[in-house]
């Protein structure tokens, strides 16, 4: 395994709980954040990480997560906006050099483009592979 | 040139109405239709109805680099993408967020977004209303660089009454601006004489503003 | 490789712990509740101890501050308020991390403590005993360790002017004086000084 790192999840989804799980499972720190408490019981038990229970897009909730000593930081709220701030904030305020977003609506991915944040669409990719499933990919 | 509008309910509808006064050409752009209605009705400009942290809404509403582009959403994170959005893809100069949360000010400020915060500017009136009583006041004009500007009424009790500015030992870090003498300003000169009833202005180094307090008021 | 006691009440963070340092070939205990750990810690030999202050509501650093001060220990806790991390270290913890934590400032934290080994209060004992068998050069230099290791610490100075004391008054006024700054409440260089005047 690579050196234990150190990762930021925004969003304790159905996502942010799994990646969480697998992380700390793999022997890194993870700190994850959620605007719900609830959203915690998601956590798998194989999560050892810990939790922040905050508003996200408050620079002080990220402080407190040490953002600033990041690996990386992935962004994996509901809102498209507020996964684009977060990114822009890890990247530009405290300086980490990998940042990951999700991003629902699939007309914003060019917005994530246009700034050059990672981002990855769940309906494009389940479009994606429902073409594959489909037999359409072969065209 | 015009002055874009993004969000902000009745801020907004009061806000362009006083650009419209003053000759500005204004678009508006709001996500609630109703509200849009009634802003179109009223205003007799272009009100676009949608979400302006798209950019398809941006290109509707014809974004130009040489606008003025003001986004007033209650939310920091889609007046970031607005904003960023306008400046980086429309090369808008010229743009303005609302920031809610005060502490937001920085992360504008770090990409380059100018920002004005509700909250912060009502803090600051209080704090100018709580502090300045009938003697002095202080408007720290930068935190950065120190820089403090007091305005100090002389009454007949001050030390400084009828002398001349040369003859004040005022710290060097200190310099009198401005006089106000009877509803007029006085640039002073060495040779100017603090008269009763004057109101100096004085700029200063933070670090001096008790010392400049004490010699012109003679109170510690 | 160290043997190195972890007391949490949280298992996340215990297993968390363990992880990092059993990655770096360290062999680790886990305790969970405060009567392990304490049995623990009186029974068996540990090279480093990583607690948080409160292990079912009991104040670690109170209740084992004898244990707490003879191995070297690092306070784990989501207090992240300077007066929390002042207070550990004057009850005799080493080091202090606040939660979250990354995998680096663990790691950071156990390598500069065992190399230093010895808690403050350890080496002060040293030296009293140095200086009671009349080994004073071997005294100073364990008290320039302190010094060194600990600046920020009050025992440094007053190791210093016990030393000074019968040669520099003065000299050892002054140590005493610069221990209370770093620590106000230091009772041994307080008394020290009060028998110099």
């Amino acid at each position: 395994m690579p050196r234990a790192g150190y990762f930021v999840i925004i969003g304790c989804g159905r996502i942010g709980s799994r990646m969480a799980g697998y992380l700390s499972n793999r022997g890194h720190s993870v700190v994850v954040i959620d605007i719900k408490e609830e959203a915690f019981e998601r956590l798998p038990p194989e999560f050892t990480g810990f939790t922040i229970h905050g508003d996200a897009a408050e620079i002080e909730t990220l402080k407190t997560a040490k953002m600033e000593k990041a690996d990386a930081v992935i962004a994996l709220t509901s809102d498209d906006n507020t996964n684009f701030m977060i990114a822009q904030i890890a990247r530009k305020v405290f300086g980490v050099t990998r940042v990951i977003s999700n991003v629902h609506n699939p007309e914003n991915m060019e917005l994530f483009e246009d700034f050059r944040i990672e981002a990855f669409c769940p309906t494009l990719l389940a479009f994606e592979t429902l073409k594959r499933l489909l037999g359409e990919n072969s065209t | 040139m015009k002055v874009i509008v993004i969000g902000g309910e009745r801020l907004a509808y009061h806000f362009a109405k006083l650009l419209i006064a003053k000759g500005y050409r204004v678009t508006l752009i709001n996500k609630d239709p109703e509200f849009c209605k009634e802003l179109s009705k009223k205003l007799r400009i272009p009100v676009i109805h949608g979400d302006g942290s798209k950019r398809q809404i941006l290109e509707e509403a014809e974004v130009m680099p040489n606008d003025v582009l003001v986004a007033l959403t209650p939310k920091d994170q889609d007046n970031l993408v607005i904003t960023m959005l306008a400046k980086e893809i429309f090369g808008t100069r010229r743009v303005v967020a609302r920031v809610n949360d005060p502490e937001n000010k920085e992360v504008f400020q770090a990409l380059g977004i100018t920002s004005v915060s509700p909250t912060e500017l009502i803090a600051e009136v209080v704090s100018q209303l709580t502090i300045a009583d009938d003697i002095k006041s202080y408007f720290p004009i930068s935190k950065e660089a120190e820089l403090t500007v007091l305005e100090i009424a002389v009454d007949e009790s001050s030390p400084v009454v009828n002398k001349k500015l040369k003859d004040i030992e005022l710290p060097h870090e200190s310099i009198v601006g401005a006089i106000l003498r009877q509803g007029s300003v006085i640039i002073p000169r060495g040779e100017t004489s603090i008269l009763k009833d004057d109101r100096l202005f004085v700029f200063c180094h933070s670090r001096v503003q008790s010392e400049v307090l004490k010699t012109i008021t003679g109170e510690v | 490789m160290a043997r190195i006691l972890i007391a949490d009440d949280e298992r996340n963070v215990r297993m968390n712990l363990k992880r990092i340092l059993e990655e770096e070939g360290h062999e680790c205990v886990t305790a969970a509740d405060f009567e392990e750990f304490s049995r623990l810690l009186k029974n068996e030999r540990f090279d480093l101890v990583l607690a948080d202050l409160e292990i079912q509501g009991h104040k670690i650093l109170e209740e084992l501050n004898e244990e707490v001060t003879r191995v070297p220990t690092i306070i784990v806790t989501a207090q992240n308020v300077p007066e929390v991390a002042v207070q550990a270290l004057k009850s005799g913890a080493v080091d202090y991390v606040s939660k979250p934590f990354t995998p680096d400032e663990i790691l950071e934290k156990v390598s500069e403590t065992l190399s230093l080994k010895e808690s403050p209060q350890k080496l002060t004992r040293k030296v009293e005993q140095l200086l009671k068998d009349g080994k004073k050069e071997q005294a100073e230099k364990v008290a320039r360790k302190i010094l060194e290791s600990f600046p920020s610490r009050p025992e440094g100075h007053y190791c210093m002017g016990m030393i000074l004391e019968s040669v520099n008054k003065e000299l050892a006024r002054r140590h005493y004086t610069a221990s209370l700054v770093m620590d106000p409440d230091f009772r041994p260089a307080e008394e020290r000084l009060k028998r110099l005047e």
